[in-house]
């Protein structure tokens, strides 16, 4: 097959320049700040396509073209969701974690408290954000690439999970971040091109395509109105909240932040950022249109269901066939394991820093270690997380994953965002309240994920879920934000402790830099 | 707020109140378009005109164009300007 060809031709090219970059990164990645930072060398704009990088997951561009493919106007919602999680970023977050942090978001929410308690709390909130991310980053990975090259899925898992250990162990953050630079420009033309392609065929008009669609597409104008996805108010604010908060509170975008140089540049990623992640989705939207006018009758990548051959996740990749022919189809297989394989090398780096940084040195070693250990005890956790990655990919072949990535995201809002937030606004915020109130954040988060729809029905099999809602996060940010209020209250003890002076100085800090 | 001993007492308050500012417009924005799509979904459902562009579609894609917008006045803002208060 001569798309098979095409896609084998640039993805290798891909992996040999990536290769290359984390040869001579690693040469470099024998300090703390080369191997978290990247040095503090990178610009606002490299920096802002990297986290676009990181953010834009294969699940994102397939999941979500799929998702307009298959309902329309409800994709718009979700990619509106992780889109406005952003601007909140660079408005509230962005600068301050530059100026008082270095390598994790940690080390802000550290400041003014104990560092084991908190980095412990830290590391496990990010440890479980990274794993439940990472798995259904690799299921996805390994039957796409299944269905795409035609390769076993074991197989196809074990590439991912080999070459995301190579980049981060040997090329930290420095190889990380080219990696991630390189796929975004790549995803990032694919998908213009695709939408140029499409676009072109209705003489550029949105509205042309949205009337072709309406015509195609077996809901007809239902398309274009709110659906079933989204149906009860409650569902949606919650929904909503997890995936603004949620976003701000992801720790491999976080430790992004650490690798520029200043509060400016910190600024312009996250501006560059929202850029290129809005227009991707702009991208998104017009490629699920074209999907449902160009396959919605079309028996080659239609079965005779009525179903999408392979999957709903697959329109982008079969309209990329249907519109630019076999060599076309190729170079976007070839993007979209590129995209998975950037994705898997942030959030392994994220997770070994955790328990390099945060685990080792702050909570068992009580800061008394050094840079030369630390580092080996980094890389080995990225094999490590590496491994258990590859291992759990293959162990949930086939199962459905997509709640996972909605914990993640739970998670991320209702621990580490807390946290972090009140760490930087709230006065009276002590050591055993965020600890006490964090975990509880994060025990509520599971509970109600595991007693919602869908693990208790869906995975369990009971009739009817214990917690009636899917997504938790209104309930769990809520509570583990009064948690951690209730547990700073009662903290009597360490009230006296509580030294006015420091939060102020910290402030001048977030808002002065160093 | 405690006061702040510091010279650079202004330009912290003009940062914390246009980053609230901001925050604000953006949520604003968000949750309203969330919310009509829970409470009054008819509304979004609407043509405008005689095309098949319903309202919910336009309003949708303007968040997206409108969030970049802002993040672009406020990067220019603090970068150019704001900045220059902070000595």
């Amino acid at each position: 097959m001569e798309s098979n060809f095409v896609a084998s031709i640039i993805f290798f090219l891909f992996v040999f320049v990536t290769l290359a970059i984390t040869y001579f990164a690693s040469k470099k990645s024998n300090t703390k700040e080369n191997y978290y930072a990247a040095g503090e060398k990178i610009s606002g704009f490299q920096n802002g396509l990297a986290i676009a990088g990181d953010y834009m997951s294969a699940a994102s561009f397939l999941g979500i073209s799929g998702l307009v493919f298959l309902s329309g106007f409800d994709g718009l919602i979700y990619s509106i969701g992780f889109l406005v999680g952003w601007p909140i970023i660079l408005f509230l977050v962005a600068e301050k974690l530059k100026n008082l942090g270095k390598f994790t978001f940690a080390d802000v929410t550290t400041i003014r408290f104990k560092q084991s308690k908190i980095r412990a709390l830290s590391s496990i909130s990010t440890l479980i954000t990274v794993l439940f991310y990472l798995i259904a980053q690799m299921v996805g990975a390994g039957s796409l690439i299944q269905i795409l090259f035609d390769l076993p899925y074991d197989f196809a898992i074990w590439i991912v999970g080999i070459l995301m250990i190579i980049y981060v162990s040997f090329g930290g953050m420095i190889a990380t971040t080219w990696v991630q630079i390189i796929k975004a420009f790549l995803l990032i033309f694919g998908a213009t091109v695709l939408s140029f392609l499409v676009l072109k065929e209705f003489s550029f008009s949105l509205t042309n395509l949205l009337d072709a669609a309406v015509k195609a597409h077996k809901s007809g104008i239902d398309i274009l109105k709110p659906g079933k996805l989204v149906a009860d108010p409650i569902s949606a604010i919650s929904l909503g909240i997890a995936l603004i908060l949620g976003t701000a509170g992801l720790p491999h975008i976080l430790m992004r932040f650490f690798t520029v140089p200043d509060a400016k540049s910190a600024r312009l990623s996250a501006f560059y950022a929202t850029s290129f992640i809005g227009y991707f989705y702009l991208l998104t939207f017009i490629i699920g249109f074209g999907a449902i006018v160009y396959l919605s009758t079309n028996s080659n990548y239609i079965n005779a269901d009525g179903i999408l051959i392979g999957s709903n996740n697959m329109a982008a990749i079969h309209l990329s066939h249907a519109i630019g022919g076999d060599i076309f189809l190729g170079f976007i297989s070839a993007v979209a394991f590129a995209t998975i394989l950037a994705v898997v090398a942030g959030l392994t780096l994220a997770g070994a820093s955790a328990v390099g940084r945060d685990l080792y040195v702050y909570v068992l070693n009580n800061e008394k270690t050094d840079e030369k250990r630390e580092l080996f005890v980094s890389k080995i956790s990225s094999v490590l997380i590496g491994i258990v990655a590859i291992f759990l990919g293959i162990a949930f072949e086939g199962q459905n994953v997509a709640f996972m990535v909605g914990l993640a995201f739970a998670i991320a809002a209702s621990t580490n965002f807390p946290v972090l937030f009140l760490s930087i606004n709230w006065k009276n915020l002590t050591t055993n309240g965020a600890f006490y109130g964090g975990m509880c954040g994060l025990l509520i988060t599971v509970c109600l994920v595991v007693l919602g729809p869908t693990i208790w029905v869906d995975i369990f099999k009971f009739d009817k879920p214990i917690f009636p809602y899917k997504y938790p996060a209104l309930f769990s940010v809520s509570l583990s934000f009064l948690a951690i209020f209730i547990f700073s209250k009662l903290d009597i003890k360490n009230r006296s402790k509580i030294d006015d002076e420091k939060f102020t100085k910290m402030m001048e800090k977030a808002y002065l830099g160093k | 707020m405690s006061s702040f001993t510091n010279k650079n007492d202004r330009y912290i308050k003009i940062k914390r109140n246009i980053s609230h500012l901001f925050s604000f417009i953006v949520i604003f924005m968000y949750f309203s378009f969330i919310l009509l799509i829970g409470f009054y979904p008819k509304l979004l459902a609407k043509k405008i005109a005689t095309s098949s562009m319903t309202y919910g579609v336009a309003f949708g894609l303007s968040i997206i164009i409108f969030s970049i917008f802002l993040t672009l006045i406020y990067t220019l803002l603090s970068n150019k300007y704001i900045d220059e208060i902070k000595k």
